[in-house]
């Protein structure tokens, strides 16, 4: 692959792809190394863009696999990062002042993101930050329009009543 | 199926879709393409090597096999019957045998 395509690609899709492995990992510098192993993949076995329908939805779901892959793998730095993902959550606030109190919006959000189950947080990021469908989400995550359709339904009721009271300041 | 794929975002969702997300930092753009464009540099290298390898091994195995089965043919097979030397000396130490049985006999004793 040449190197501007290659960074057109990047350009345009590794923030989505890390957000991605983020969601998954927990961890910056692991999101990181999957966001390169990504990259390198696309360097190595994507020809050419031409004909995707979706080039979005299609490196998301090279994205997707890796961090599936990354998750199964189940190696001693994943362990490491699990517990310290369960710290994270014992540490999480659960009412909505509690989320919303003193804080930015947007560290709510984040905050109130991760308190959603993996499977929400990711329908939502594809959703509203990516700008996927739900036929492209359900073609990333190999599940039905059906099943994405309402996991982002749990997501966004669940968003909305924990980021209320913030969300209202900032917008009304 | 088309209500799922026309959902129209409320106002919520669309203020919370327009807060931005945090970008990556600028330095690992050009970091991570030269990585990913060395490592597809080096691939075909190292692809072009293990097929040599491969390759050699296969023609490798191919000589011993014809080595083997030239050895094979060449190789006199083992005669089914001892040599004739050993008949000889059977037949040789087998009639003597029975004539010294045979004069044992005559001579009124005992058998071995």
């Amino acid at each position: 692959m040449q190197r501007d395509e290659l960074e057109r690609i990047y350009d345009e899709h590794a923030l989505c792809a890390y957000a991605l492995f983020q969601r998954f990992t927990n961890c910056e510098a692991d999101a990181r190394d999957l966001l390169q192993d990504w990259l390198v993949q696309i360097a190595e076995q994507v020809d050419s863009t031409t004909g995707l329908v979706n080039e979005r939805a299609f490196f998301l779901r090279i994205a997707y696999r890796k961090a599936v892959d990354w998750t199964r793998r189940g190696d001693a730095r994943s362990r490491k990062h699990k517990r310290s993902y369960e710290e994270l959550e014992s540490q999480k606030v659960t009412t909505i002042e509690e989320v919303t109190d003193g804080i930015e919006l947007q560290k709510a959000l984040e905050t109130s993101m991760e308190l959603l189950p993996k499977e929400q947080q990711l329908v939502v990021q594809m959703k509203l930050w990516d700008e996927l469908t739900f036929s492209d989400i359900a073609e990333v995550l190999d599940v039905s329009p059906n099943t994405v359709a309402s996991r982002y339904r749990y997501g966004i009721a669940k968003l909305q009543e924990s980021l209320r009271s913030l969300y209202e300041e900032a917008y009304n | 199926m088309k209500h799922i794929q026309d959902h129209d975002m409320d106002s919520f969702e669309e203020n919370i879709s327009s807060i931005p997300r945090k970008p990556l930092p600028v330095s690992w753009r050009e970091r991570m393409v030269d990585t990913a464009l060395g490592e597809q540099k080096y691939s075909p290298q190292s692809s072009r090597l293990t097929k040599l390898f491969v390759r050699s091994g296969i023609g490798l195995m191919a000589v011993c096999w014809v080595v083997i089965a030239g050895l094979h043919f060449m190789t006199p097979s083992e005669p089914n019957q001892p040599p004739s030397i050993v008949q000889k000396d059977f037949s040789g130490s087998a009639l003597l045998a029975l004539s010294w049985e045979a004069r044992w006999e005559e001579l009124g004793l005992e058998s071995l």
